[in-house]
């Protein structure tokens, strides 16, 4: 049990690192990994995060893409569902283990404003709708943080999961 | 179809994705969850998957205040579901820009109007404090008069009406 778990996060981990490396798109990264990691997939919620990246469509200025697409998967594992909508207590699981996750991503990078990290990671925050400032972005090391940061939170929301209760095949 | 026709039910999808938003939000809260069901609603579609998977956005990320405000990102959801890059094109990073474009605009225009987008500064804004609703005490003061009620229902409504008006002036065929 604890071997296939320490497989689960291991591939995690590096299915994050790798496609956000090779594909980028923070909030679809994340959710591949922690998918494929676990054993499963859904089209529709790679499709739903397309737009997430970078802190809500490039602007930086919203929460971290990698935060927000592994949140929406323990959305899709643990949340309320449509014949429980007007029970208010039911997503009580999905905010518990949101905030779990939010909590240690704080704590390991210390704001999950996609601007607060760009800087706390590179000195600086860069405007990807920019042509000269994606060219910088590609030169600080971007992608070399971005898909590390995309591993680590596919590996702790793994985690997350897998204590949550959720059995892989 | 002539334009004025077009124009009306056009107006008509846009007022629904208000009512509907403003209704779920004060009667199921979960911020996240509302808007997208008033959207999906709205444009006559439905995913349960979608809806399932948006419910610990609320409050900013599973009630922290901290992050985006969740109807924000959920009425994103929305909007990558109907433009977003396919798990076919995953190798091209240019495929999501569609996505990127229309989430930048809604983005813009919830900034232009609230004056920011992380929950926390957004109840400051249009309450004077936030609220911990993780705390008994908090939770007990914020469902008083000129608390979450009277301000989050209306906000939702707004982001639903917004989205939507972006994802049919982009061409979506309800």
């Amino acid at each position: 049990m604890k071997e296939q778990k320490d497989q689960i996060l291991t591939k995690a981990f590096a299915l994050g690192q790798k496609y956000e490396r090779e594909c980028t798109g923070c909030g679809q990264t994340v959710i591949a990994a922690i998918f494929e990691s676990l054993g499963i997939w859904n089209d529709d919620i790679f499709k739903g995060a397309s737009g997430l990246a970078d802190g809500l469509g490039l602007t930086g200025d919203g929460s971290c893409g990698a935060l927000v697409g592994a949140s929406i998967v323990i959305g899709y594992l643990f949340g309320r569902e449509h014949k429980d909508f007007k029970n208010m207590m039911k997503p009580m699981k999905s905010y518990t283990l949101v905030k779990k996750l939010h909590d240690q991503y704080v704590k390991e990078y210390g704001s999950c404003r996609c601007n607060d990290v760009q800087k706390s990671l590179m000195g600086r925050t860069f405007n990807l709708w920019d042509q000269k400032e994606l060219a910088e972005a590609f030169k600080s090391g971007m992608m070399d943080h971005c898909s590390k940061l995309v591993g680590n939170v596919a590996k702790l929301a793994a985690n997350i999961i897998l204590r949550g209760g959720f059995k892989p095949e | 179809m002539n334009g004025d026709k077009m124009n009306d039910s056009m107006d008509q999808i846009i007022e629904k994705a208000f009512e509907h938003g403003k209704k779920y939000e004060l009667e199921c809260t979960g911020c996240a969850q509302c808007v997208i069901a008033a959207m999906f609603d709205a444009l006559g579609i439905w995913n349960d998957d979608i809806f399932k998977a948006a419910s610990g956005l609320a409050d900013g990320l599973g009630l922290t205040r901290d992050g985006a405000c969740g109807a924000l990102v959920g009425a994103s959801m929305v909007i990558s579901y109907l433009f977003g890059r396919e798990r076919k094109d995953f190798k091209d990073v240019f495929k999501p820009f569609k996505s990127y474009e229309f989430v930048k605009e809604l983005h813009d225009q919830y900034v232009e109007q609230y004056g920011v987008c992380r929950c926390d500064d957004v109840q400051k804004s249009l309450m004077g404090r936030s609220f911990n609703l993780w705390d008994m005490n908090e939770l007990a003061e914020v469902m008083a008069p000129g608390g979450l009620p009277d301000h989050c229902p209306k906000l939702v409504g707004t982001v639903a009406k917004l989205a939507t008006k972006i994802i049919l002036d982009n061409g979506y065929k309800p």
